[in-house]
């Protein structure tokens, strides 16, 4: 493919990726094609000699990969959000740098015919004996003379190398990983939770408990485990706020409230709200003086 | 391999067989998850099923390139399948979930270079973070879903990049295949390599940098040779910013050619080049080390000093700081034996290598000091291969085998090569010996509980996610907000700084929050600490009570120097973790079956509300 036909694919499609909502395949499928010639690009603007297919793919791929963090590194310092269309617009800026270098500075690259049919030494399927009879740099990977065909045939078989692995890998790997994902698995352990909810969730010091008491919301989950009925049960310091309630607690999650007497005294006491083995403490205070009524009269708390 | 030979066309053999395979290595799964039987023998009969003929095939002379090429594809491919299983929907693995969490916190935030709770220093390596959050971003996929596109592009670029490597090197596309299948071979590859981890890029990364590398210094015109520098220096500057100890392997194997560069021909414009791409690479790491992440040295510092200092006690009169292999491991005989069986094979391929290259005068200046470098660096597997009797050692010799398994694979290929023309009968011999050495090796590199699932388990980093540990994170998150200061033990700590998104600490020497659930009822909490919790506004504590309960699975609790007793015993007591009901200080806003979480309220610690405590 032409440097221009490459730009000329590349801006659409990242204009795509940063504007349309994503496609669920087709997007990844661009945002990867466009990787791709992004790194296409680095090895047309720096790589000088012929290369065999296999190195030109990996070598693609990896400077295509490695251009998403290179873009993410200049918008951070850019002091820019590192999100889809920033990192669109960086790539299409550096799609361009690229570009016209190559098209300015080496308009012969990338025009046809593709660089290794060009001079490329082809060699026999028999191991090199001597370095020193070759070029410096080796195109042993491209293969044999009497595989060698036509430009045409020999790109075709290159695609088809790294395209039936790869739509096999996906058809047999992206199956297994559907089954397995699907196929029943043991059950997980259990739960219930009693957790403050509402105001309460947000207690960070004691609380000052009005003469009518307080109401206190809930929230209790649970998972895995049969339907039950657990009781729910206030404690104020050592002793029951009252006798406990039933509540029953089934898979999902449900809200609850629950009232707190005013202590009979203004000294701080532990306020533990249970239910069944889960529960909550938090700290708080009656609308009392701070004093502990005994029988000898009231002492400080 | 008659099959391959001609009878059934190849590609659908392999097709078959990856399929079957992959079959295998899902009832292998399924075993181990219902408990249901030993799933190892499956698992490697799955894999072998279609990694055999695919070697064998790659590794036969009469193959187009373009089919070797396809099959070397389809063996990274299939090769990835085992980790993809393992976890296809999210993370799983101890890294995995601080990587995740990095990445979901660029698409969130937009921003880079946020510290990181559960591995601190990653937020200073962006690479592959950037590359996964610019993916998803753009493709409009999850986290995941892109991290894993990366992840098997990067998977299939090490089997490919290898292959260049060698062709380049040796000059056979029949050695090259074999090297690809050598260096996968070592104990990273299958498990480790493919985590959603900042190593499992950057390994591609140093290797494309090699080949990159040594086509620099190839190159005889001045335009092609500084080409190819500028891409050795970006794929160089990419590695970098990907990874810290990958960037210290680079500048180490760079160092190693132009040394040998410079011994045979020091004043050769290779050499010149070699010490300028060295010099070049060498300043990028110090700069990243010294302005970005100054904090690295420190990270890695523990692993290296506690490591020698645990192998001097090991060659010392009481033998102190020495591990057990495969200590209470549930893997079968035949793999510990294979994993005690791969360093001498290894061994004898590293011997014939020695004397393949001694006799070899074949190869330009440049090939002939790389082979050299590659021998050198393929001989460190054995010191750290000793290293892994060491506790802290364990890990970075592990993690050193991904690097000098490639001067291995480099360096042995072109003798199997040889030994496969000249005796042909050898060929059926050597296929079980990759075998051994592929059992051998992952057996040695990865604990089953990451390689198989299993039934839940306390105390694993791989079942850390449990629907009560994610209810609690997620309730934490929903109502108190994101980026909490928390204090948490190491697993509870996973799910909530990745899926609650919170910044748990899990304690550290300088940091000893474990002193918090160490403390008996009744007795004072150490003073220091709680100034500093409260001076660094941490404001959450988890507590899950299974500590008291069941020894962890991985025989840690926080972190792995902490001052606790592992023995068969539960290191706390209900006692000890049901202390904070009763503290003025703590408030219980959440409880589930194991698992509460306080809200620390140091204003009462100061006013002392209840005295006694702490």
């Amino acid at each position: 493919m032409k440097t221009a036909h490459l730009l000329g694919f590349t801006y659409p499609v990242l204009a795509v990726l940063a504007f349309a909502p994503a496609v669920p395949v087709l997007s990844p499928v661009l945002c990867l094609a466009t990787v791709l010639a992004v790194g296409v690009l680095w090895i047309r603007a720096l790589v000088r000699e012929p290369l065999t297919p296999v190195a030109r793919l990996g070598l693609s791929v990896v400077a295509g990969l490695i251009s998403l963090p290179l873009t993410a590194l200049v918008l951070y310092v850019m002091g820019l959000r590192i999100e889809g269309r920033g990192v669109a617009a960086g790539l299409a800026v550096l799609a361009t740098v690229l570009g016209s270098y190559v098209l300015v500075c080496r308009p012969q690259v990338g025009a046809e015919p593709e660089p290794q049919e060009s001079s490329e030494p082809q060699e026999s399927s028999e191991p090199r004996e001597s370095h020193q009879s070759h070029k410096p740099h080796p195109g042993h990977w491209v293969g044999r003379v009497e595989h060698g065909g036509t430009t045409k045939t020999r790109r075709l078989s290159t695609i088809a190398a790294v395209g039936v692995p790869a739509l096999l890998a996906l058809l047999i790997g992206g199956a297994a990983t559907v089954v397995y994902q699907r196929l029943p698995h043991p059950a997980e352990p259990g739960y219930t939770s009693l957790a403050l909810a509402g105001w309460a969730a947000g207690i960070a010091r004691p609380v000052a408990i009005p003469p009518a008491g307080l109401e206190v919301p809930l929230e209790v989950s649970s998972a895995g485990e049969p339907a039950q009925t657990a009781d729910l049960q206030v404690r104020i310091g050592e002793r029951a706020a009252g006798p406990g309630m039933p509540v029953a607690v089934a898979a999902g999650t449900r809200a609850l409230r629950v009232h707190i007497p005013a202590p009979a005294d203004g000294c701080l006491h532990p306020i533990r709200i249970s239910l069944g083995p889960a529960s909550t403490v938090f700290y708080g205070r009656g609308p009392f003086p701070a004093r502990i009524l005994t029988r000898r009269g009231p002492v400080p708390c | 391999m008659t099959l391959i030979s001609g009878k059934l066309p190849g590609t659908v053999v392999l097709a078959v067989a990856g399929a079957a395979g992959t079959t295998l290595i899902v009832t292998s799964y399924r075993l181990a998850e219902w408990q249901h039987g030993s799933p190892f023998p499956l698992f490697w009969l799955g894999l072998l099923l279609f990694a055999m003929p695919a070697i064998a095939w790659a590794g036969r002379r009469d193959v187009s390139p373009s089919v070797r090429l396809g099959v070397l594809i389809g063996y990274a491919a299939f090769t990835y399948l085992p980790k993809l299983l393992r976890n296809p929907a999210g993370p799983l693995y101890h890294d995995e979930f601080a990587h995740w969490r990095q990445s979901q916190e660029i698409l969130v935030d937009g921003r880079l270079f946020e510290a990181n709770p559960i591995v601190r220093v990653i937020g200073d390596f962006p690479g592959l973070h950037a590359t996964v959050a610019s993916i998803a971003a753009l493709a409009g996929i999850s986290v995941w879903q892109a991290a894993l596109i990366v992840l098997v592009l990067a998977h299939v670029l090490v089997v490919l990049g290898v292959a260049v490597l060698a062709a380049d090197l040796w000059g056979d596309p029949r050695v090259a295949a074999v090297a690809a299948v050598i260096y996968s071979l070592n104990s990273s590859f299958l498990f480790f390599d493919t985590q959603f981890g900042y190593e499992s890029l950057a390994v591609p990364l140093l290797i494309w940098t090699l080949v990159t590398l040594l086509r620099a210094l190839r190159a005889v015109v001045m335009p092609v040779r500084l080409g190819w520098s500028a891409l050795t220096v970006l794929l160089a500057g990419a590695t970098i910013a990907t990874h810290h100890l990958t960037a210290l392997w680079l500048i180490g194997i760079m160092l190693l050619i132009s040394t040998v560069l410079t011994v045979r021909s020091c004043k050769a414009a290779a050499t010149v080049t070699a010490w300028t791409l060295t010099g070049a690479t060498a300043a990028l790491v110090a700069a990243w080390l010294i302005w970005v992440s100054p904090r690295t040295a420190g990270y890695l510092d523990p692993y290296f000093g506690q490591s020698l200092d645990q192998a001097a006690g090991m060659a010392g009169k009481h033998g102190s700081g020495s591990r057990q292999l495969f200590s209470q491991s549930i893997a079968p005989w035949w793999e510990r034996a294979a994993a005690f069986v791969a360093p001498p094979i290894a061994l004898a391929g590293m011997a014939l290598a020695v004397f393949r290259l001694w006799r070899d005068r074949s190869g330009g200046l440049v090939d002939r000091s790389a082979r050299l470098s590659l021998l050198i660096l393929g001989s460190l597997y054995f010191p750290a291969a000793l290293l892994i009797l060491t506790p802290s050692g364990a890990e970075g010799a592990r993690r050193s085998w991904a690097f000098s398994y490639l001067g291995i694979a480099l360096v042995v290929a072109p003798v199997v090569g040889a030994l496969l023309d000249r005796f042909r009968f050898i060929s059926g011999g050597l296929l079980p010996l990759t075998a051994i050495l592929l059992v051998g090796n992952v057996a040695a590199g990865m604990n089953p509980s990451y390689r198989f699932p299993g039934p839940p388990a306390f105390g694993s980093d791989t079942r850390a996610a449990s629907p009560e540990m994610l209810a609690a994170a997620a309730w934490l998150r929903r109502t108190q907000g994101r980026d909490l200061r928390i204090v948490a033990d190491r697993y509870s700590g996973l799910i909530f700084g990745s899926y609650g998104q919170q910044d748990p600490v899990t304690g550290s020497g300088a940091f000893p929050t474990y002193d918090l659930y160490l403390a008996q009822p009744g007795r004072p909490i150490s003073r220091p600490l709680l100034s500093q919790l409260q001076s660094w506004r941490f404001g959450y504590l988890v507590v899950d009570r299974r500590m008291a309960l069941e020894v962890p699975d991985i025989k840690i609790y926080f972190e792995t120097n902490e001052p606790i007793p592992h023995d068969d015993r539960p290191a706390f007591t209900l006692a000890q973790l049901t202390k904070f009901d009763s503290l003025p200080w703590t408030i219980k806003i959440y409880d589930s079956s194991n698992v509460a979480i306080y809200r620390f309220d140091f204003g009462s610690l100061r006013a002392g509300a209840f005295g006694g405590t702490p």
